[in-house]
């Protein structure tokens, strides 16, 4: 083998390692690749043809800017005494609601309206469909309290053993402590600050902590596992999926002071949180970056009343992807077609993108091949800078001089791209110029090239025969240059003994 | 003097409400009318004062049935003076809530901010006096109202509970107060942000080094405390905090103007003095900003709000307390409005809110003109960025972009939060520049160590850009002294016009930002225009809150929201 032919071999395999080593470290959870993932994740996100409906039993009941403004007059500023809520609560439970999930948190007591607590707490006691919010403070700040997770009983699921102190903030209220309708409504967002993934449980020791959406879901007959995998959130297709009544219609509704737009909250499973811009109820999400928070808990608890969730391919199946995607690039870089390696650069990628895309509408596994897309995209991409660069230095910029010979050869266009290596390995060697028909003239022999500026005779036959031993399926003819080169050149090319040739020459 | 824990108070307040709900009486805690059903709507069958008594029936929905001698009606149950039957017994524990570093992301809104471990508040109520033949005070049984209201103020100022000291009638004595501040200063930390607030008579006494009359606060003992006395106790704690809020709801005109009387149930909040400064020819106004000034602390660093003019009477009402003091509280709780969309509401747009309330409640007594807010000191403070954050239109569900209006107003205000003990120097190499020529260079130098970050309103006043750190240089520490010079490489900035003046603000924090905040809305990383009203909220939000984590932040340093600031202007020519 030709020493140049060699190295050629010899670059484009560490070519190939160096992008192995690249696939590994990629797959395995590089910063650069979390951030290729997720991006390509938000895209497809808010592009996706269709999605699951959103579950119809779901409606929002929403502290907008119009009932804070309506209510200003009654109740004067947010928060509301809770006697507003009670009367919610009741109305909701009276008509027939499967349940009422509050994304508002119950802290402290409200010090300048009791009585309105005491009303509230009435109305919980009464009730058996509501749902509470409970936030879990940061683990290290578990030290500093007095809580065990079983004096939180429905939200704490018990392991064995103790599971040591808890760091929360409670409901005050005893009568919703009783309810044992509790959950977190801690969520954990990516490093870039978007919310992507939820658990339904958070572990805790050997006790898991229930979130809010695990625990309505739950309490509506769910049968989810209380999980404490982080999972890819399922989204609706776009944002605001889920129908909303303001919350001043729905309390006037209760208060009987109106009796239009009153919703039926018959069978309904209401959210009652905020999107008014002065409550800061907003998270980024993949669909929006300031998504409201009462839009992604209504998603959350669709998602697991319909045990919605993906499925994430691990890193040892995102590696083995990434391998065999640059495997297939390099067989199609072997198979040394250039049209192949050209419709591959982006063929390829597009093909596994495509394939990531569909698999995100099943809602139920998401193929992640946004890194062996990458890896297949930026290989073949280096592979046609390599022989762009080595075209660019050996093709013919001037006529050669005459005198001199040339060997001009023809190869079957399957072979155009390995054949194209060839000749500028030949090319290297001597210091010798190259002429692609394609670019010399109009002639198009998809696979014919000349090697020009060879000394004699001798030289061109002895090249002649060297191709001869490394490519048989090629064949060429020496010829001497004259003035008139390009003439001579496709008379050669037109030598009928010559296996392959353009129709159109006409020399 | 008392400390109070909020927990005590809330303790107190719970068995009288217990023993109370047992008994099956109750209070109004506000005048109501009662109806025949549990219905706005329902026919009004008597109305009731404020303080009345019933017996509490039953409770449904938002209402309580409660009968009255042969009456038996409906009123909103918050009108009521009961609380629930239960806190808690796993609330009542401790939760690791009060530990620093309690920084999560939740879904879900709540009633008040996170506290912060460096906030304190330090809160005086005088409602009772001592007795003094030769100089009578009368009670005042609104301050206690004061006090419950001024915790929630403290709430909304994101005080913690442990960090907020009462200090009430009996102990409230001159002494009493100096030692309170006194000890506010030894436990809080450089940088710490500080909530100052008095409820009770003012007056005017003899100051002798001034030898003339000044205003003065009356304490339980009646040694009254000028503004020259208090702007000495407060210096020490003005020379740590990197802000301080005072306020006086008290007024000083007895003796100056003809004091007016008790009309119904309000109450003028000025005490005659006990001296020669009854006699009006030998006042002198000494206000407690030009006192603050005296001591040398930084105009910038300090607000003083005070409940009325020197020469005006505020009132208290004896069944809710001091006008300005409920206003402020609801005012801080969301109503008053960021009227320049700059994304946060300043003390400026607090007082405007203040003062429309206090108005509105002095509208009934048209013999009486309503006292007049006075705001000194800083005014571009953003006291709660809890409150509403934007400009919006009624009926409006979200944040739209108002174009042009406030971008400035961010800069400047993110400028006036700054700690201006806190020394931070920026040099532009060029002053200006030709639109398509590379932005020139800047040279910070922070007296203290810290993060570096710039904010650029571009010349066209529709961007607003959070140029570093970005995507390409998170390096943002930087050490005291060390001269840092931004743009560099791997970045730099074009100026790309239009012709006009490009806004730096460059900004030294002691703590980390989280910037996340700001997340998804990044461009060719550098965060994007932030020009809507939500934009320039987070934006101020980031900057108003160190970002680092309770468990690595447990000592002073580098744990506060203090930060020092300077601002650039780089002129764009054709």
């Amino acid at each position: 083998m030709h020493r140049l032919l060699r190295r050629s071999i010899v670059f484009r395999t560490l070519l190939l390692a160096v992008f192995v080593l690249a696939a590994v470290i990629e797959s395995l959870g590089s910063p650069r690749s979390h951030g290729i993932r997720t991006s390509t994740f938000d895209l497809m996100q808010r592009h996706r043809l269709w999605a699951s409906a959103p579950d119809p039993r779901l409606l929002i009941v929403d502290i907008d800017e119009r009932s804070l403004a309506e209510l200003a007059a009654d109740f004067g500023r947010w928060p509301w005494p809770r006697d507003t809520l009670a009367a919610v609560l009741t109305s909701a439970e009276a008509a027939g609601a499967q349940a009422l999930v509050f994304d508002v948190l119950f802290s402290d007591p409200d010090r300048s309206h009791p009585g309105g607590d005491k009303a509230f707490e009435a109305a919980v006691r009464k009730s058996s469909r509501s749902y509470f919010t409970v936030v879990r403070l940061p683990s290290p700040n578990d030290a500093r309290s007095a809580l065990v997770a079983k004096d939180v009983p429905g939200l704490a699921v018990p392991g064995p053993g103790e599971a040591g102190t808890v760091a929360l903030i409670l409901p005050f209220m005893q009568a919703i402590l009783e309810t044992r309708r509790l959950g977190t409504s801690t969520v954990t967002p990516d490093e870039d600050g978007v919310l992507r993934s939820f658990a339904w449980a958070e572990p805790h020791g050997t006790w898991r902590l229930v979130s809010l959406p695990f625990a309505v879901a739950a309490g509506l007959g769910a049968s989810l596992a209380a999980d404490t995998a982080a999972h890819l959130i399922v989204w609706r297709r776009a944002v605001d999926a889920y129908p909303r009544v303001s919350f001043v219609d729905v309390w006037r509704c209760a208060e009987g002071v109106q009796h239009d737009r009153c919703p039926d909250l018959r069978d309904r499973v209401i959210v009652l949180g905020a999107t008014a811009p002065s409550l800061h109820d907003v998270e980024s999400s993949p669909l929006k970056a300031n998504h409201s928070g009462v839009d992604i808990l209504a998603t959350l608890i669709d998602n697991a009343l319909h045990e919605r969730q993906f499925v994430v391919v691990t890193p040892a199946i995102r590696l083995a992807m990434a391998l065999a995607a640059l495997a297939a690039a390099a067989a199609i870089v072997a198979l040394g077609r250039a049209s192949s390696i050209r419709f591959a650069t982006l063929g390829l990628p597009a093909l596994l993108a495509l394939v990531s895309y569909a698999s995100l509408h099943s809602e139920r596994v998401y193929l992640d091949l946004a890194v062996p897309a990458a890896i297949a995209l930026s290989y073949l991409s280096a592979i046609r800078i390599y022989e762009s660069l080595r075209a660019r230095r050996f093709r013919l910029r001037e006529a050669p001089s005459p005198g001199t010979w040339a060997v001009a050869c023809v190869g079957s266009t399957r072979i155009a791209e390995r054949f194209q290596w060839r000749v500028f390995d030949v090319a290297a060697a001597r210091l010798w110029s190259v002429v692609s028909l394609a670019s010399a003239s109009e002639i198009v022999l998809a696979s014919a090239w000349a090697l020009v500026g060879i000394r004699d005779r001798d030289s061109a036959e002895a090249q002649i025969r060297a191709l001869g031993r490394t490519d048989p399926d090629v064949a060429c003819r020496a010829f001497e240059v004259t003035e008139r080169f390009p003439e001579c050149l496709y008379r050669t090319l037109a030598d009928p003994t010559l296996p392959l040739q353009s129709a159109g020459a006409s020399p | 003097m008392i400390r109070i824990c909020l927990e005590s108070l809330v303790g107190t307040v719970v068995l009288a409400a217990a023993a109370a709900t047992s008994a099956q009486e109750v209070r109004l805690l506000e005048s109501a009318d009662v109806r025949s059903q549990a219905s706005p709507a329902a026919p009004v069958v008597a109305s009731w004062r404020t303080g009345h008594r019933v017996q509490l029936v039953e409770l449904r929905g938002g209402w309580a049935q409660v009968r009255d001698g042969n009456t038996t009606a409906w009123l909103r149950a918050s009108t009521l003076e009961t609380a629930p039957a239960g806190y808690g017994a796993a609330a009542a524990l401790e939760s690791g809530r009060r530990a620093p570093g309690n920084e999560v992301v939740s879904l879900g809104v709540r009633t008040y901010p996170a506290p912060r471990m460096n906030r304190h508040a330090l809160i005086v109520g005088v409602g009772t006096y001592e007795a003094d033949p030769a100089r009578k005070v009368e009670p005042l049984p609104g301050v206690k109202h004061d006090m419950l209201n001024a915790l929630v103020v403290a709430r909304y100022l994101q005080v913690p509970i442990e960090n907020t000291t009462l200090v009430k009638d009996e102990a409230a004595t001159r002494d009493g107060v100096a030692a309170a501040l006194s000890e506010l200063s030894a436990r809080m930390n450089p940088g710490d942000r500080v909530f100052i607030y008095w409820a009770g008579h003012g007056s005017r006494s003899l100051d002798a080094a001034e030898g003339a009359c000044v205003e003065s606060l009356v304490p339980f003992d009646l040694k009254d405390v000028s503004n020259r006395d208090f702007a000495a106790w407060v210096k020490p704690i003005g020379d740590k905090a990197d802000k301080m809020l005072v306020m006086f709801d008290a007024c000083h005109s007895a003796g100056v103007a003809d004091a007016s009387r008790s009309l119904g149930t309000l109450r003028p909040r000025s005490a005659a003095s006990a001296d020669a400064c009854r006699i009006p020819s030998n006042v002198r106004t000494r206000s407690f900003s030009s006192a603050v000034r005296d001591v040398g602390l930084s105009a910038a660093d300090v607000v003083h709000v005070a409940s009325a003019r020197s020469d005006e009477v505020s009132f208290e009402d004896s069944a809710t307390g001091g006008l300005a003091t409920t206003a402020l509280r609801d005012c801080l709780g969301g109503d008053a409005i960021d009227k320049d969309g700059s994304g946060a509401v300043t003390m400026t747009e607090v007082a405007a809110c203040v003062q429309a309330k206090v108005d509105l409640k002095m509208a009934p007594f048209p013999r009486l003109v309503a006292s007049h807010l006075t705001l000194s000191g800083n005014a571009s403070f953003v006291p709660a960025l809890f409150a509403a954050p934007a400009q919006l239109s009624a009926g409006s569900t979200s944040a739209a972009p108002v174009g042009v209006v406030g971008i400035d107003d961010v800069v400047q205000e993110i400028y006036q939060q700054r700690d201006a003990k806190w020394t931070v120097q920026a040099v532009s190499s060029r002053n200006r520049v030709k639109i398509g020529d590379l932005l020139p260079d800047w040279s910070v130098t922070s007296e203290r160590d810290g993060y570096l970050y710039v904010v650029m309103v571009g010349s066209d006043r529709q961007s607003l850009y959070l140029l570093f750190p970005n995507d390409l240089d998170q390096g943002n520490r930087m050490a005291a002294q060390r001269t840092v010079t931004i743009p560099r490489p791997p970045w730099a900035l074009r100026a790309a016009g239009p012709a006009g003046n490009d806004e730096i603000l460059v900004i030294v924090t002691d703590g980390p930002r989280d910037l996340s905040a700001l997340a998804g809305t990044k461009t060719v990383g550098f965060t994007k225009p932030l020009t809507d009203a939500a934009g320039r909220a987070r934006l101020q939000r980031v900057f108003a809150t160190n970002a680092r984590a309770g468990a690595t932040c447990t000592s002073a340093a580098g744990c506060s929201d203090a930060f020092g600031a300077a601002v650039l202007t780089v002129q764009e020519d054709d």
